[in-house]
């Protein structure tokens, strides 16, 4: 895992017109927290940190009123419109504490079941692991070509790495191959159908349905 | 099949303002590709249906389309050649209220090739502009 440097500099205003201010000059405002110190409001060049998005890095020495920190990227926020990041969060960390991040499951190799016409599912994208930050992994590849029909594979059944240990649930389903489902036909009594109203009074002579008690027997 | 709620407080619902972007529902959060609304709107149940019928013509059996919104408002309408008043219209169809930044369709199993073409059908049946995005890397 490569662990790039990033200039940034304090900055003592958080009101949001001075956030505002600071974007449009093409920078983003971030924080630095953890072990018990002080937080601290730090901004740094939008170009900068998208660079070290691109090189995949999850740690970055962190540099400011000439001191030099190591930091946990912990969180990015992202203006969901627009695709441009809006926040930082940075964490502490020694590089000989473990830290728990999410990485990426990916899935190589045809699956058995996919070859005899069943359905691939991945359904867990990422997997929280505990590591030291020096050997967070990028990605963690799982073999699927022995998966059949009606199979599934979880986390326990992730390839074991050195340094690495796997904090999620082991029974959690990772990927899975189903058989297809066929679509069933719509009646012309469905699209006829109007909606329950809950709150309809019952003409008079009708009986009042029983309130329901969300318990069935 | 035809979307629409099975429950309902009230059959009737008011126009209402749609103000503001998104704040949920705006990310890709069960496939890889996403199709996100760049303005505010009304779906109606049967664009959303042609928007999924149309994908599933079209994609292999390995593509897995989701539908992220609902139609849970009613609209209603009177009558053609009705005097005006006695009264609100009956329910004609259903719609998904949309903002901009809502993702609407997400898809998996496929590249990404094969997802901007599904989606460009798609696109074509939706009363929005759209666009394609993807799943943020994790971090």
């Amino acid at each position: 895992m490569k662990i790039l440097e990033l200039k940034t500099e304090k900055r003592n205003t958080k009101r949001s017109k001075a956030v505002r201010k600071l974007r449009d000059a093409g920078k983003i405002p971030a924080i630095l927290y953890g072990h018990k110190q002080d937080n601290v409001m730090l901004s740094l060049k939008e170009d900068d940190f998208v660079h070290i998005l691109r090189a995949k890095a999850r740690m970055v020495f962190l540099t400011f009123d000439n001191k030099k920190e190591s930091a946990l990227i912990k969180d990015v926020q992202y203006d969901n419109l627009r695709d441009s990041i809006l926040h930082v969060d940075f964490s502490r960390v020694d590089l000989n504490e473990k830290v728990r991040v999410r990485t990426l499951i990916e899935l190589s190799g045809e699956s058995v079941g996919v070859k005899e016409g069943g359905v691939l599912t991945h359904v867990m994208k990422d997997v929280e692991v505990e590591c030291l930050p020096t050997v967070i992994p990028e990605k963690i590849k799982l073999n699927i070509s022995e998966l059949g029909i009606g199979k599934s594979l979880h986390v326990k059944e992730l390839p074991l790495l050195d340094g690495i240990h796997y904090v999620s649930d082991p029974e959690a389903v990772v990927a899975s191959v189903h058989h297809v489902v066929e679509e069933k036909a719509v009646s012309e009594e469905e699209l006829l159908a109007e909606p329950e109203v809950i709150t309809k009074k019952p003409k008079e002579g009708e009986e009042e349905a029983p309130p329901e008690t969300g318990k069935k027997t | 099949m035809r979307m629409m709620p099975k429950r309902v407080k009230f059959r009737k619902s008011q126009r209402q303002k749609i103000k503001g972007n998104a704040t949920r529902c705006n990310t890709v959060a069960f496939g890889e590709f996403g199709l996100q609304s760049l303005e505010p709107g009304w779906i109606t149940a049967q664009q959303l249906e042609a928007g999924r019928v149309s994908a599933s013509q079209y994609l292999p059996r390995e593509g897995k389309l989701t539908i992220r919104v609902f139609p849970h408002k009613s609209v209603s309408s009177k009558p053609i050649e009705t005097r005006m008043g006695k009264g609100k219209g009956e329910p004609e169809f259903w719609v998904a209220v949309v903002k901009p930044g809502t993702v609407v369709y997400e898809l998996s199993g496929i590249n990404e090739e094969m997802a901007k073409q599904t989606f460009n059908r798609i696109a074509h049946k939706l009363p929005v502009r759209v666009r394609l995005i993807q799943r943020r890397k994790t971090i």
